[in-house]
């Protein structure tokens, strides 16, 4: 009895020549750890990316305004430009609006994000204009364009540009 | 019966050799979701990549046009014409503005008599200069439209104002920016 026993068990050890429950198991588990880790790369260089986009938006409409307040600067008189300032911190101006303009003396909502072209709507941009003297006691004026964004993960991003305009420039 | 049960066992095992219908089915399944997920994922990252160049490439050339303009006529811009040899002068005084043109000329004030501008040429930015074949300021790559050339002045005391605005825009991811300036003309 114990001898036929033998007999049978060897055949059926030769033939199992497929994969094991765990083999199958460790596979898996490498296979998934890479599918999830390059989806994790892909999706957080996708956001940087969306980010960088963001950046050289805001990074232009910083400089339109930055312009557009020179020019404002250039064709009115001095006396006009400088009472849309005040002592620091200064007046705050909120300019969502694409055609430029002066806008109420406000600064942006945090829910508004309405500045940007059809299909990204999606940023603040801030004037602070702040006055002061300069080491000589001549009339100076702080400019600080901010134009802020929301991220994916709800993080704000922001593009600052610092400006003095001089009344002899 | 012990040996009849570990018969029939053994038997069954050397039997199963391929993959069953469940199993094949089942595969297919996963993929079904995996495959569209990663390509899905590699199209917005492309997509992503291009869009950023094509933004690039459109600010690049808008800034490059921009500060070409603002230099020039900043610095080097005398007097304001319509036509490139300086025959048509405009805004001499406050009385004749050029409003809404597409293309602009100044008289030079580096070399005596020469003239140079800007104009529109179908979707391109050109810059003209006399005695020298016209310069590309953008390329076929990107799109220039909304043109608005022009220069007031207030008095024949102050010098005039030149207004440039303009859009440059690459079609295929839709990328676009606004220019827009106004200029003192530097040498009057």
């Amino acid at each position: 009895m114990k001898t036929k026993n033998t007999e049978y068990r060897i055949p059926n050890t030769e033939y199992r020549d497929g994969f094991t429950l765990i083999e199958i198991l460790i596979f898996t588990a490498i296979v998934s750890v890479f599918f999830v880790v390059a989806a994790a790369v892909s999706v957080y260089s996708l956001n940087i990316m969306r980010t960088n986009e963001n950046r050289i938006y805001a990074t232009h409409y910083a400089d339109e305004v930055d312009e557009w307040l020179r020019n404002e600067k250039e064709t009115t008189d001095w006396t006009v430009f400088s009472a849309r300032s005040a002592a620091a911190p200064g007046s705050n101006y909120c300019m969502n609006n694409n055609s430029l303009g002066w806008a109420t003396n406000s600064a942006c909502l945090s829910t508004d994000y309405s500045l940007g072209s059809e299909y990204k709507r999606q940023f603040n941009r801030d004037i602070v204009l702040a006055n002061g003297t300069d080491a000589s006691s001549n009339p100076i004026i702080n400019s600080k364009v901010t134009v802020s964004w929301k991220g994916a993960n709800g993080n704000i991003f922001s593009v600052p540009i610092i400006t003095v305009f001089t009344q002899t420039e | 019966m012990k040996n009849d049960k570990t018969l029939r066992v053994t038997r069954y095992t050397i039997q199963e050799r391929g993959f069953t219908l469940i199993e094949f089915l089942v595969v297919l399944g996963i993929l079904i979701f995996i495959v569209p997920s990663v390509f899905g994922l590699i199209y917005s990252l492309l997509r992503q990549q291009s869009r950023i160049v094509a933004l690039q490439e459109v600010k690049r050339q808008g800034d490059l046009a921009f500060n070409h303009m603002k230099v020039s006529i900043r610095n080097s811009a005398v007097t304001t014409y319509t036509d490139s040899a300086g025959a048509i002068a405009i805004c001499t005084t406050a009385a004749d503005p050029l409003i809404g043109a597409t293309s602009i000329y100044f008289l030079n004030a580096i070399g005596s008599g020469s003239y140079f501008g800007y104009r529109l040429s179908g979707t391109d930015l050109l810059y003209d200069q006399t005695s020298s074949p016209p310069a590309q300021l953008t390329n076929s790559t990107v799109r220039v439209s909304n043109v608005v050339l022009g220069c007031t002045r207030t008095t024949a005391a102050v010098p005039p104002l030149v207004n440039v605005s303009f859009t440059v825009t690459e079609p295929t991811n839709n990328a676009s920016l606004n220019y827009k300036t106004l200029i003192k003309i530097g040498a009057h």
